[in-house]
């Protein structure tokens, strides 16, 4: 059967390539610089989709470890939004 | 321990649940239920899920799990407390190809996780455990975060110690057990951007001491000329017709050190919310990974949210991998690897994911009452460098019904 994936795209080089790329939009989006925000002003910031906690389900989370070989990196609890 | 990857046992029987888990866990539901209306100040929200896994491997789980949080606004404290239950049936070509029948197991697992909110500052102690019929696993952690700039800015850090005991079913642990240790340092930091955004960004290091490798799992060893002639994806029959007499079990590092760092971007709309995560990971057995996941929720109504969501992740195999391990006869003794593994979760590969998801309230912009959810997701994984499969289909589906008091 053919592959529509070259085994050479994830090799070591292919994937420390990637990751470098990707680290680097990383960095140059968390370099667009943070406004000041009043906590009036903070309504959407606390809308419930916006939790940093991520809402994933039993059995999706058991599905990503299951599927991954990578674990961890995984959102917990946050508070930065503003609410209370 | 994750119940699909026992996919290389060779046969087991499933037992029933404990009821007296689920009596405790619905007592406990009962008290805080009651607990939280006589405190008046206080609210709790209750979920019921139940998670069906299907995949062309011949897996099949199912999960029911039940959650509830308790929340004193007045005291900046809340509890959150879950069970979990996975129903497991596996005769994946792991099975067949040691032609072992079709097995059923059962995994519980239990956790308690408090939270506590104090001017600036807040902690979150928790503790889980989980448990098999041949594994027993147990963790506990603390995570500590403070809000400054007027909470422009939460630096967080946490720290998990874990143990996990793995045995042969119907042997005690005292004959026989696997011992792992883990332990995992977290430190973050969630930066407001503007008025309807905001980014975290997280770093994970993990320190894993002991025993992993799979007491079931077996190996199949080639001559050097052999091993050559294995393709990826080989069938079983080709792979017996190959392979030398008898299997080797597997054998991986007692130690592995493992480093996430992610980002998490979340944009809240006038009527929708786009959220994009990506995951850069690397680990001590040369495993390098990149997991990118997107999710758009769209409020059709106060109470309908619909949304698509797509998950991409690559990643390249451990050093010591390979599809065809060899064994070369020396001084009259068989000579094998010194590392080799099956788990073909440890090869190269890349799983593409597609879902649509909807949430239904019964009260509007969040309100107390009823929240009915639905997820069904694809996915789709291509295995670049083992044996005995190329393509896995996958089908979850996901079904939700919570009340909030």
């Amino acid at each position: 059967m053919s592959h529509r994936f070259h085994p050479a795209a994830a090799s070591p080089d292919g994937v420390h390539e990637l990751i470098r790329w990707l680290a680097r939009l990383g960095i140059l989006v968390s370099l667009c610089g943070c406004s000041r925000v009043a906590v009036y002003d903070r309504g959407r910031l606390a809308h419930p989709s916006m939790s940093a906690r991520q809402r994933m389900s039993a059995g999706q989370a058991h599905m990503y470890e299951i599927h991954e070989g990578a674990r961890g990196g995984s959102l917990g609890a946050g508070s930065g939004c503003g609410c209370n | 321990m994750p119940l699909m990857q026992g996919i290389t046992r060779r046969s087991a029987t499933g037992r029933p649940t404990s009821v007296a888990t689920w009596r405790t866990c619905l007592l406990g539901v009962a008290a805080c239920v009651t607990q939280a209306g006589s405190a008046g100040s206080a609210d709790f929200d209750a979920e019921l899920e139940v998670s069906a896994y299907a995949d062309t491997d011949h897996v099949a789980v199912l999960t029911p799990a039940l959650t509830g949080t308790l929340a004193d606004a007045a005291s900046g404290t809340s509890a959150t407390g879950g069970y979990v239950l996975d129903i497991v049936s596996g005769a994946s070509v792991d099975i067949v190809s040691t032609a072992s029948e079709r097995w059923l197991e059962v995994r519980q697992a239990a956790e308690l996780s408090v939270d506590h909110k104090d001017a600036d500052w807040g902690v979150s102690p928790s503790v889980s455990v989980s448990r098999e019929p041949d594994y027993l696993s147990w963790s506990l952690g603390a995570a500590a975060r403070i809000e400054l700039d007027e909470k422009h800015v939460t630096p967080s850090v946490g720290y998990t110690l874990s143990h996990d005991t793995a045995g042969r079913r119907g042997t005690p642990y005292s004959v026989y057990s696997l011992q792992l240790t883990r332990h995992t340092a977290q430190a973050g930091v969630e930066l407001v951007l503007n008025r309807s955004s905001r980014l975290v960004l997280l770093g994970e290091g993990t320190l894993e001491l002991g025993r992993q490798e799979k007491p079931y799992r077996f190996l199949p060893l080639f001559s050097q000329q052999n091993a050559s002639l294995i393709p990826a994806g080989a069938s079983i029959e080709s792979v017996n017709q190959l392979r030398l007499p008898g299997r080797t079990a597997e054998r991986v590092p007692e130690s592995r050190r493992r480093l996430a760092l992610t980002g998490d971007w979340a944009r809240r709309g006038a009527h929708d919310t786009l959220r994009v995560n990506e995951r850069l990971y690397a680990d001590s057995w040369g495993l390098y990974a990149s997991s990118t996941d997107l999710r758009w929720l769209w409020d059709a109504s106060t109470r309908l949210t619909l949304g698509p969501r797509a998950r991409f992740h690559l990643q390249s195999s451990v050093d010591f991998w390979q599809r065809a391990y060899v064994a070369e006869l020396a001084a009259g003794e068989l000579q094998v690897p010194s590392l080799r593994s099956g788990d073909r979760e440890l090869s190269a590969l890349w799983t593409g994911s597609l879902g649509i998801g909807s949430e239904w309230r019964t009260a509007q912009a969040y309100g107390k009452g009823w929240v009915f959810g639905g997820l069904i997701e694809l996915s789709l994984t291509q295995f670049l460098d083992a044996l005995f499969i190329e393509q896995r289909s996958s089908a979850l589906c996901v079904l939700t019904a919570g009340h909030v008091f």
